[in-house]
């Protein structure tokens, strides 16, 4: 069964000398290696020398690990005597001390996969009689070999292999699977001949009234050649048994969910598709076995929704692998280990509430000795705002080489307004500090950052202002405004005032200048962690709906260390 | 969230939004708004029973009702919760979009 599938590709080649070479799926984890499967190992050495308890190999952070677990002798990687390590394509590992038993660690790429699935595909199946009974068992391996080698087959071959069985089987000349398309018409997917060798599918032509008796029976119908007895037989051979093809009809269901497997056909899963078989010699089918025909339904049923359900992991493995590296380069673009000024301490957090988020923040010194703060919160949530977060990141950078901001931001709006389609758009806070205690700062839809000076808390701005990005017209201007030496800015977006408790109450600003105006003395790590956990404690655990961030800036004074008296270095990061 | 219009006196289309206007509730109302800001000319959104306006949720709105104004036409808010009130003039919503808390001189405002 698929869920109890490890996705592992790899494999131990078995190197026993006078033996023939073998080889076996890391099929589980932990996977045990050692004498006797009645001790709990998944690949047994019948070997006096091997202890019971020989090897395990286990998931480790970075690929697969593995350990000692009381060998005699101790175990050697690649000559090495080796406690625990991880493991690499082609490592050799040795099992005690003398050269009886050598296992190599095999983790080859997908293309060698598929060819080795394949041709253990092909022997496996080529191992199989002629005749009915044993096709069906090998039909049974198949299913078992579509469940446990799920990772390596290529569907198509798994297919292809499941109607070579039905041919055999039926004694048909061809045999062909339909899979309903999008509009639901059943389509020749694969087409297999009597040699196993592949026919077009487009080639074929499958009589639509016998599948739709098929479906509408919900079961396999079996079509002798047509009204062969009204027909002269002499003519008939001649001209119209060219023609004529007797077939069969097995609909293919998945197993139904969350009902209790039933005879009945209101228990039937959903229809998968359609295995048809035919062959240009008459009565062909006539003495087939129901049993056989409702056995190859059911088994090749299962073939396909293994093989669907294969198809689905590996789609979906593949699209968490794309979110997973968007999310590193996300991760890389924000400013890791944030770095104190001689003016300024400073320390921020970005937590997305999916993979990737659509907050972004920065900090960097200009060329004039100022420190630029920039925090900005894209509508919207997961990979599309993270596009164009990285695209602002990339506009924004420009202000670091001396461009005014309000010229950048303006730019930024018309740049959005005139792509209205891209459907985003994002509030932004730009300030810049210099050592005097001066802030002069850009503000677009953000939220204003709040000031802790002297125990109280109070806005840096009460009005509001357009956005980037959402309205045509708007324009932006710079303010500016005075810092003393000891005042704390917060500069957060609206994922912590807007974080919802399991009642939908919000935390609001209220909450968070609460929280904030403990801070007064604390080192700006413990303010940062003291407000997320405020809305942790808030939010109690219901689920994280919005991005949050936070960037906080202390002014220490206009003269160097001013505020380093205390021995406090501010440093953050992620 | 749900949208349903009707027809005042004067051309004007009232929109009644109901619901929270956060991602899906944006989602949601986006194609009809537009339909909406393509057919009329005076637009009423009525956001009384609209409980949440999320940044997505905004853009629905002032999408539509820019394109209104292009086109010579006006709309105007009524009756938002203060929390959603509070989030249009956050972003300045209230200077291209007034708002109202009574009809009448939100009617008036747009004949």
């Amino acid at each position: 069964m698929p869920e109890s599938i490890v996705p592992v590709n790899a494999y131990l080649e078995v190197v026993i000398p006078d033996r023939p070479r073998q080889v076996v799926p890391v099929n589980e984890l932990p996977f045990f290696v050692g004498r006797g499967r009645e001790n709990g190992n998944h690949l047994s050495l019948d070997d006096m020398r091997i202890s019971r308890k020989c090897v395990a190999i286990s998931a480790g952070a970075s690929g697969l690990l593995i350990e000692d677990r009381g060998q005699r002798d101790g175990i050697f990687v690649n000559g090495e005597p080796t406690r625990t390590r991880s493991l690499t394509d082609g490592d050799r590992i040795r099992l005690g001390t003398d050269d009886g038993c050598q296992l190599i660690f095999r983790l080859p790429s997908e293309a060698i996969l598929q060819e080795e699935a394949e041709t253990k595909l092909r022997s496996f199946i080529g191992s199989f009689g002629r005749d009915s009974s044993d096709e069906l068992n090998g039909l049974r391996l198949l299913l078992e070999a579509t469940s446990l080698m799920h990772s390596q087959l290529p569907l198509e071959s798994v297919l292809a292999s499941m109607l070579d069985h039905a041919i055999v089987i039926t004694h048909a000349d061809r045999g062909m699977l339909l899979e309903p398309d999008t509009s639901g018409v059943l389509q020749v997917k694969v087409a297999r001949g009597r040699d196993g060798e592949s026919l077009a599918p487009e080639a074929m032509n499958p009589s639509r009234s016998v599948l739709g008796s098929a479906i509408e029976l919900q079961s396999a119908v079996v079509n002798e050649d047509l009204n062969l007895a009204d027909i002269n037989l002499q003519s008939a051979q001649s001209v119209v048994l060219q023609l004529l093809r007797s077939s069969v009809v097995i609909p293919l269901y998945g197993t139904p969910r969350g009902q209790v497997a039933s005879s009945t056909e209101a228990a039937r899963g959903q229809l998968l598709g359609a295995v048809y078989l035919d062959s240009k010699r008459t009565a062909t089918f006539s003495a087939l076995d129901r049993k056989i025909l409702d056995a190859l339904g059911a088994q090749a049923g299962s073939i396909l929704e293994n093989a669907r359900l294969i198809e689905h992991e590996r789609e979906r493995q593949r699209l968490e692998q794309e979110l997973s590296i968007a999310r590193e380069i996300q991760q890389a673009l924000v400013p890791q280990g944030l770095q104190d000024y001689p003016h300024f301490s400073i320390t921020g957090t970005h937590r997305p509430c999916y993979e990737v988020g659509g907050d972004y923040f920065d900090v960097c010194p200009m060329s004039d000795g100022r420190i630029a703060l920039l925090i900005a919160d894209v509508a919207g949530k997961g990979l599309g705002a993270a596009l164009l977060t990285t695209m602002l990141q990339g506009a924004l950078s420009g202000m670091t080489l001396g461009v005014d901001p309000v010229k950048v931001f303006n730019h930024l709006n018309r740049f959005l307004c005139d792509r209205a389609s891209v459907g985003r758009y994002a509030t932004m806070f730009f300030g810049l500090l210099d050592p005097d205690g001066t802030l002069e700062f850009v503000r677009a839809g953000h939220p204003s950052p709040l000031l802790l000076r002297r125990g109280e808390v109070s806005d840096l701005y009460s009005t509001g202002s357009f956005p980037i990005g959402l309205v045509e017209k708007a324009t932006f201007t710079s303010t500016r405004i005075q810092l003393e030496p000891g005042d704390t800015l917060l500069l957060y977006t609206d994922g912590v005032t807007e974080a919802e408790d399991r009642n939908r109450q919000l935390f609001q600003e209220g909450r968070l200048k609460e929280a904030l105006s403990q801070h007064q003395d604390s080192s700006l790590k413990t303010l940062q962690d003291g407000i997320l956990s405020a809305v942790e404690k808030f939010t109690e655990g219901a689920s994280q709906s919005d991005d949050v961030t936070l960037l906080v800036a202390r002014y220490r004074g206009p003269e160097d260390g001013v505020a380093k008296t205390d021995g406090i270095v501010e440093a953050g990061g992620m | 969230m749900t949208i349903s219009t009707e027809s005042m006196d004067g051309g004007i289309t009232r929109v009644l939004l109901d619901g929270r206007l956060d991602i899906q509730g944006a989602a949601a109302v986006d194609l009809r708004m537009n339909v909406l800001a393509g057919s009329s000319k005076f637009l009423l959104i009525d956001l009384s029973n609209v409980s949440f306006l999320g940044s997505m949720g905004l853009r629905s709105i002032v999408i539509p009702a820019q394109a209104v104004n292009r086109r010579g036409g006006k709309v105007a808010l009524l009756n938002p919760v203060p929390m959603v009130e509070e989030v249009l003039k956050a972003s300045n919503i209230d200077q291209i979009i007034p708002i109202f808390h009574d009809l009448d001189s939100a009617v008036a405002a747009l004949c």
